[in-house]
């Protein structure tokens, strides 16, 4: 496209650049190594029948076409499919309600911030808190508070403030579902909170004392103004939160068993999943299918998210 | 309605700010609960116990002396009362836990297992001497002795205590005030009564009575229950009754002391900071090249390798990792270089794995530099390589800072890459504490201690560098 335009030729161009490509080539160096390299086997994996008698063999094992495919998505009776669908369930809730939620959260105490008020930087980094702890720690620290019995969410809710009538489980059933949200989204909500609040700050003031001339609500001040204006923040926010939460490993690994258990038919995601299937019962081949399937998703999601911001960019 | 505009901004003012700091109270919870967490009692973290625990102050001795009471208690409280009315006289607590007594004319021989051997002066509780027990290392995890013992015979004492199968019994020479001697006893227990105090049930007392004394037809009972009684020996009945003061706060600083010893945690906390380091230095040194030259120049690939970069991000890890760990050991098996479980492997891994974030940041900071600068210096002569150096580097700076953070703290979390891919010698934290948890399932305590530890290095690194994270991270999100 560029090309067409440009008289010089690409050799020509390419040695204009030169500059450039020095620049870039120890990280393409380091991108085929490392990440191109291991993702076209990966790819090919998934082809083969690769479980713990033929890993000695790697990529030489029997090579079967589709089968892995068809276990995991047709074959109503393959091992793989055991807990795939709950897996699936969980991870789109999860992946939706964390990304909403932490951008909910962090929008409405950027909202809260972006006044001025004694102590506001010190109030601000005290927010940014639970953003520093590793992940693997909220994993293990949520896990305790989630205890039955002694947890910390049970004794204020049962004990002090006498909102449940008895103390629920946690770390089984359904309620995991939300055992595994909330910690996601108390981790994540300080990095959006930071990133809307700067995003805010660049919003002119006028606008808001047009609107008030205007005698708009916040209401619609908000969604006029402020959503409107933080649309590259958000755009960002929503894109990596999509990619990161379906991805989330961590925090479900540390919260039951410790990497060892099973966390139960809510609390599953997607890559706990993968990883069972893996390391835990040598079905690299199908996990490697399963990774390739999440993979096209994901490009699909990402895509079709993108677009619809070129769209509604232009719609502008 | 008829408030006027600027009252009205007053009070929803004071209102959000307290629901702000309500709110700020709740996202703080948890991390003030882990760290108060790691000073409690396993079982307290289990049964749901939020105080701390005080010290038990069961009354173990009462001794009479010209009128008054000498009153001895099992948190190491040395306590004199006026027999008349059972007012306190003094009170010295010296806050031991398992505590037993001798007393003698002139010293009270207090044992303790957290604190040693006391000898205490009858004459001012505040004069004493500490001599600590001659334990060899680690033989004996102090926190779980639960009674100990002692006994006066001849110049000697002899202690002992009450832990798993541990019979060795000392012997303290009361006159050179020395340890002299640890007695081994083979299976047989030398205090053939040891962990049962002896204690009787008396009417009207509440609890156990493990003490008695008699004096001038009073009978004094001391109680498990910490209260000290008196009792009309011709009038059978109590004519008075007092409580003990208050037991000290167990604060269990302990749990460090015992998670590090059952942790490697010098050693992960090592490997941890020179891997992440040096995934910082690289993957920086990488992407600033790379976000630099991406950001400058509209040459022939960068689209693709702009695209490439946010591919990467949506290719899930795990699909990397059994094409990872096949080819190091390959590359270990043709070249003869240890790769997998070394420094070297780890590091290349991540390096890679976070460059293409920090190129996707960093070229936002490369891009605001504006151009009129670099090309002021391009025509006084500087080369290209001088105009990066000396220009766009040095004005990238805080958000190379940022970005670099942001990068050790990714590197700090990661744990499914560390798992696989390191062996027992470059294990970092998140692999080691998920080790560790799994060993110790039912010790809460310890896992809040490891938590609060592995938490601290970044808590602080983020404390000593908060601002630029702030205006980094910032400024690279308003410009998308």
């Amino acid at each position: 496209m560029a090309m067409s335009v440009n008289k010089k030729g690409l050799w020509a161009k390419i040695k204009q650049y030169r500059f450039a490509y020095y620049f870039l080539a120890p990280t393409a160096l380091a991108m085929l190594l490392l990440h191109l390299s291991p993702i076209t086997q990966g790819i090919y994996m998934s082809f083969l029948k690769l479980n713990q008698f033929t890993l000695q063999q790697y990529l030489l094992a029997p090579f079967v076409g589709f089968e892995n495919y068809y276990k995991v998505l047709i074959d109503p009776g393959s091992p793989i499919r055991i807990g795939l669908f709950e897996a699936v369930r969980n991870t789109v809730i999860y992946t939706i309600v964390v990304t909403v939620g932490t951008l909910g959260v962090g929008m409405i105490v950027a909202l809260m911030l972006n006044r001025k008020f004694f102590g506001r930087s010190l109030v601000r980094t005290f927010f940014l808190f639970p953003w520093i702890v590793p992940t693997y720690v909220t994993g293990l620290l949520w896990g305790i508070i989630w205890l039955k019995q002694g947890g910390l969410v049970n004794v204020m809710l049962a004990d002090w403030l006498h909102i449940l009538p008895f103390k629920p489980s946690w770390l089984s059933g359904p309620n995991t579902i939300w055992a595994i949200i909330i910690p996601t989204v108390w981790r994540y909500w300080p990095l959006s909170m930071l990133m809307l609040l700067a995003g805010m700050q660049t919003i002119p003031d006028e606008l808001y004392e047009a609107a008030d001339i205007d005698g708009a609500s916040p209401w619609r001040k908000f969604w006029m103004i402020t959503w409107p204006m933080l649309r590259p923040v958000w755009f960002i926010l929503i894109l990596f939160g999509l990619i990161y939460n379906t991805y989330s490993f961590n925090i479900v690994i540390m919260m039951f068993g410790f990497g060892a258990g099973y966390p139960g038919e809510w609390g599953d995601l997607m890559m706990t999943n993968i990883f069972r299937n893996s390391f835990q019962l040598w079905n690299f081949g199908t996990g490697a299918a399963t990774s390739v399937l999440l993979l096209i998703v994901m490009i699909v999601i990402v895509n079709v998210w993108f677009r619809y911001f070129k769209k509604s960019e232009e719609l502008r | 309605m008829s408030l006027p505009y600027y009252v009205k901004k007053r009070v929803s003012d004071i209102v959000i700010s307290v629901v702000m700091l309500a709110f700020l109270f709740l996202t703080l919870l948890p991390i003030g609960w882990m760290i108060y967490s790691s000073l409690k009692d396993s079982t307290d973290i289990a049964i749901g116990k939020i105080g701390l625990r005080r010290a038990g102050t069961d009354i173990l001795e009462i001794v009479p002396q010209n009128g008054d009471l000498l009153v001895l208690t099992a948190d190491g409280g040395v306590n004199l009362y006026r027999a008349a009315d059972l007012k306190r006289l003094e009170h010295q607590s010296y806050k031991t836990a398992a505590s037993a007594y001798v007393i003698e004319p002139d010293y009270i021989w207090l044992v303790s297992a957290n604190n040693g051997l006391f000898c205490i002066s009858r004459g001012d509780f505040k004069d004493y001497k500490r001599f600590a027990l001659p334990f060899k290392d680690g033989e004996v995890e102090l926190n779980k002795v639960t009674t100990m013992f002692i006994k006066k015979a001849g110049r000697n004492l002899y202690l002992a205590l009450d832990y798993k199968n541990y019979n060795n019994v000392f012997r303290f020479d009361a006159e050179e005030l020395k340890f002299m001697q640890t007695i081994r006893n083979g299976k047989k227990k030398y205090f053939p009564n040891a962990g049962i105090l002896q204690g009787g049930e008396f009417p009207g007392v509440d609890g156990e009575v493990f003490a008695r004394a008699r004096s001038n037809g009073y009978l004094f009972l001391g109680s498990s229950s910490g209260k000290l009684y008196k009792y009309d020996l011709t009038k059978n009945k109590m004519v008075a009754e007092e409580r003990m003061p208050r037991g000290h706060l167990l604060v269990r600083w302990r749990n460090y002391l015992d998670m590090w010893k059952n942790v490697n945690f010098g050693l992960y906390l090592k490997n941890s900071l020179i891997i992440c380091g040096f995934t910082m230095l690289i993957s920086m040194t990488l992407s600033t090249m790379a976000a630099y030259a991406l950001s400058r120049f509209r040459f022939p690939g960068a689209d693709l390798f702009s695209n490439a970069i946010l591919a990467t991000q949506m290719i899930p890890a795990i699909m990397y990792l059994i094409p990872l760990y096949i080819m190091f050991v390959k590359f270990t098996l043709m070249s003869g270089i240890p790769v997998k479980g070394t420094y070297l492997g780890i590091i290349l891994i991540y390096s890679a794995f976070f460059t293409p974030f920090s190129i996707w940041i960093l070229r936002g900071f490369f891009a605001a530099i504006p151009k009129e600068l670099e090309e002021a210096a391009l025509i006084d002569g500087c080369s290209r390589f001088q105009v990066f150096w000396y220009i766009a580097l040095r004005l990238a700076v805080p958000g190379i800072i940022a970005t670099g953070i942001y990068t050790f703290l990714t590197a700090w979390d990661e744990l499914m890459f560390a798992w696989v891919l390191t062996n027992a010698d470059t294990m970092t934290i998140p692999v080691g504490i998920r080790l560790f948890v799994g060993n110790y399932q039912n010790r809460f305590d310890l896992m809040m201690a490891a938590a609060v530890v592995a938490t601290l290095p970044v808590v602080v690194l983020f404390f000593m560098l908060q601002r630029h994270i702030v205006r980094g991270l910032t400024a690279g999100a308003v410009k998308g």
